[in-house]
């Protein structure tokens, strides 16, 4: 038989399958495996260890440069890497067990906000070490052969030297402790600063999740950024702290941002704080930035609209992707939506936030609405479909929506919402739609089918739903009536996500992936997300173009849950 | 309600082997779409299609038929998704039995499919050979692929004693 040669792209698109355990056989096979296992090896280094042994061990991985030369990207925790080049050899306590370096919390004793996002890697990783209570041994070098802390330290920076094909580097604070391990900046902050001379030029993306007042001096340091496209940054602003916020936004964050200008292509601000003065000062201090195309940050009061719509209406050609997501740790109000049928700002004549506005360009856009509903002010949603007709995808996040709310929030987006203003409505319409909701009803499938003609991906996740839902499906598709309910849709992926009491699960996650409160009433338990096949399968007998449940391309049933747990 | 009438379209494969087919199972490839997208006026001269033998041709007609109407991945999908695609080797029932075929033949399908960029049925083709690989010894996959060890023997001994293999960086 003679088999054909694949070219290396196919090759690397087959091995992009293989889970990483694989490669330690894979990379023996010939070269072409054996570069690839390497590049996948070799692509994340990260320096979240406070164990100079471990710390060694790392390093001594990248004596060779061709090692160096495969990494693209590098996790730091600055105040744990200071710990582990100069504490003595023997030294801390591992993470999470106590104050690696003795200082107090900058939070004093308020709990501070949730750390960065556990990605879906490492929470399936701990899922599956939870699992199977297995965990890998640690290698590390001996306490005998650890150099000395001037010596670790020189190491840092050659091996770091080394990493030339470096795009993306990420600081983050540690985790697992929370409070009481970041340092101030006179401490660690020299090594940061040392690291932007080298890197800089190299880093097309950035992520800062670092507490202030350590931030600030990273973002005063922060120097050689000529290339950067993309930027994350965390701005935990507590109010409590006693330090001029005001001050510090105005001399630091919007000087560090707006030297950025040239390249950013994607901008990111995460914030946990009440404090949306704030915020607005931030968006009202940034200049244009001709490449951006996607946005995302923490909009909540209607006093960070104005700044919000005057950013959006200077960047409207081009922007495609918008996210606007509360990001308040440990709170949900379960209350309704109180909202008159025709809110106040969309009467003529009332000056709006986003009156200049046109988002013409913009494909998905991303809701967070918990905050807003909070606050109990004018649900600004309307305002947001009115400025993007031509959307193809849109997330609705962080709160459960009852079928008035459904109707509420998701119909201005609909191409066919009469209540809209005349001219508001039309555009492509939705090819993906993604919210969650507390009872999935008949009633709001035949809502959504009407509404979203042209949906292509239906995404929900639903507390429960109503008791005849499985009943009802199954009498339309055995009636075999012509046209059916849902000819004329096209929905072709369907994934519906039930929460689930689980107590053996961990801490909760919503639905959007972070970490926090799903709802009223939930807090404290356990819980974690499962498929909802019966529904599934209910809804496929009557959707004919459905092909998909889960973007998996079958609809064949899996034992596997989504995996979606955290430690 | 009546589907309307879709063009047919000639295409001729490597062999001199042609086949007419509707313009929206052809569609399914993105280089053919692309093709009848810059042709204004309809021909009847069939497209060539030199990579491409008929019996692997009518495979991949195959595939297109049975996936036909669906959507196409779009250019504006947002990397995310498709990093969580590429995280499992499932495959759907009708798609795993297409592609029991002999290796000569799923290693045609994809080469084919690469050439004509149809992302799905490639995605179908290299999550098989991935499900091949998966548990083998290196030995057995230089066999089972017919690929040569281009390592020296110096090289091969040093990436055997290098067993850094399960710690987490």
């Amino acid at each position: 038989m003679m088999i054909p040669e694949l070219p290396p792209e196919v090759w690397q698109r087959i091995l992009d399958y293989l889970p990483t355990d694989e490669f330690v056989r894979i990379r023996q096979v010939n070269r072409l495996f054996h570069d690839f296992a390497m590049d996948r090896r070799f692509h994340t280094v990260k320096f979240t260890t406070n164990d100079p042994g471990r710390y060694m061990y790392k390093l001594n991985q990248f004596k060779n440069p061709y090692s160096s030369a495969k990494v693209r990207r590098l996790k730091i925790m600055p105040s744990v890497l200071f710990t582990a080049i100069n504490c003595k050899p023997g030294g801390p306590a591992p993470l999470g067990t106590s104050n690696t370096n003795g200082r107090p919390s900058v939070m004093g004793t308020q709990t501070p906000p949730s750390p960065a996002p556990i990605s879906r890697t490492t929470r399936f990783k701990t899922f599956v070490q939870v699992i199977t209570k297995k965990r890998p041994p640690v290698p590390t070098v001996s306490p005998s052969k650890i150099p000395s802390e001037a010596e670790r330290e020189r190491l840092y920076f050659s091996t770091v030297r080394g990493y030339v094909g470096l795009v993306e580097c990420q600081f983050t604070f540690p985790s697992s402790t929370g409070s009481g391990v970041q340092g101030s900046d006179d401490s660690w902050a020299h090594l940061v600063t040392r690291l932007w001379p080298i890197l800089g030029y190299r880093l097309r993306i950035l992520h800062l999740d670092i507490l202030f007042p350590d931030l600030w001096g990273i973002l005063r340091s922060a120097a050689g950024l000529k290339n950067l496209r993309e930027l994350r940054l965390g701005l935990y602003l507590s109010p409590t702290s006693g330090i001029d916020l005001k001050a510090e936004i105005q001399t630091t964050v919007i000087p560090f941002l707006n030297r950025l200008t040239a390249t950013l292509e994607r901008l990111s601000i995460v914030s946990e704080s009440y404090t949306d003065s704030n915020f607005a000062a931030v968006v009202s201090g940034l200049h244009h930035f001709p490449l951006l195309t996607h946005l995302s940050v923490p909009l909540a009061a209607e006093q960070t609209l104005g700044a919000l719509g005057y950013f959006l209406q200077i960047h409207q050609s081009h922007l495609r992707g918008l996210s606007i997501t509360a990001e308040v740790y440990g709170y949900y109000p379960h209350q309704n939506l109180q909202l008159s049928p025709r809110p106040k700002s969309l009467l003529p004549g009332t000056k709006l936030p986003f009156d200049d506005v046109e988002l013409a360009s913009l494909r998905h856009l991303e809701v967070g609405l918990s905050y807003w509903a909070s606050i109990g002010s004018r649900l600004p949603i309307r305002l947001l479909a009115g400025i993007s007709r031509n959307l193809t995808s849109l997330t609705v996040t962080k709160r459960f929506l009852n079928l008035d709310e459904v109707m509420t929030v998701l119909m201005p987006f609909s191409i066919c919402d009469e209540s809209m203003p005349t001219g508001q409505a039309g555009g492509p319409g939705l090819r993906n739609l993604v919210f969650c909701t507390m009872v999935l009803s008949v009633h709001m499938l035949d809502l959504l089918a009407r509404s979203f003609q042209g949906l292509e991906k239906l995404h929900m996740t639903i507390e429960g739903e109503e008791p005849e839902f499985v009943t009802t499906m199954q009498q339309r598709s055995a009636s075999y009536s012509k046209p059916g309910y849902y000819d004329s849709w096209k929905v072709y992926d369907l994934t519906i996500l039930r929460l689930v009491d689980d107590p053996a699960a961990s801490s909760p996650v919503s639905p959007s992936g972070d970490t926090g409160p799903i709802r009223a009433g939930r807090e404290g338990k356990r819980w974690k997300l499962a498929y909802a096949w019966a529904q599934m399968y209910a809804v496929a007998r009557c959707v004919p173009t459905l092909r998909s449940f889960g973007e998996q391309h079958h609809m064949r049933m899996t034992e596997d849950d989504p995996g979606i747990y955290v430690a | 309600m009546a589907a309307p009438a879709t063009q047919q379209i000639k295409i001729r494969c490597n062999d001199e082997k042609e086949f007419t087919v509707d313009r929206d199972v052809l569609e399914r490839s993105v280089l053919i779409k692309n093709m009848l997208e810059d042709v204004t006026e309809q021909q009847d001269a069939p497209i060539p299609l030199p990579n491409v033998s008929g019996p692997v041709m009518a495979k991949v007609l195959e595939y297109c038929t049975h996936h036909r109407g669906e959507p196409l991945p779009s250019a504006d999908t947002e990397q995310s998704q498709d990093e969580t695609r590429k995280r499992t080797t499932d495959i759907s029932e009708w798609d795993q039995k297409f592609i029991t075929v002999d290796q000569e033949m799923l290693f045609e399908i994809i080469l084919a499919a690469n050439y004509l960029d149809i992302k799905s049925l490639l995605d179908v083709g290299c999550k098989t050979v991935a499900n091949m690989i998966k548990g083998k010894t290196p030995e057995e996959i230089r066999k089972l692929f017919n690929i040569v060890n281009d390592f020296t023997p110096e090289e091969e001994a040093q990436i055997k004693k290098e067993n850094e293999w399960a710690e987490d960086r």
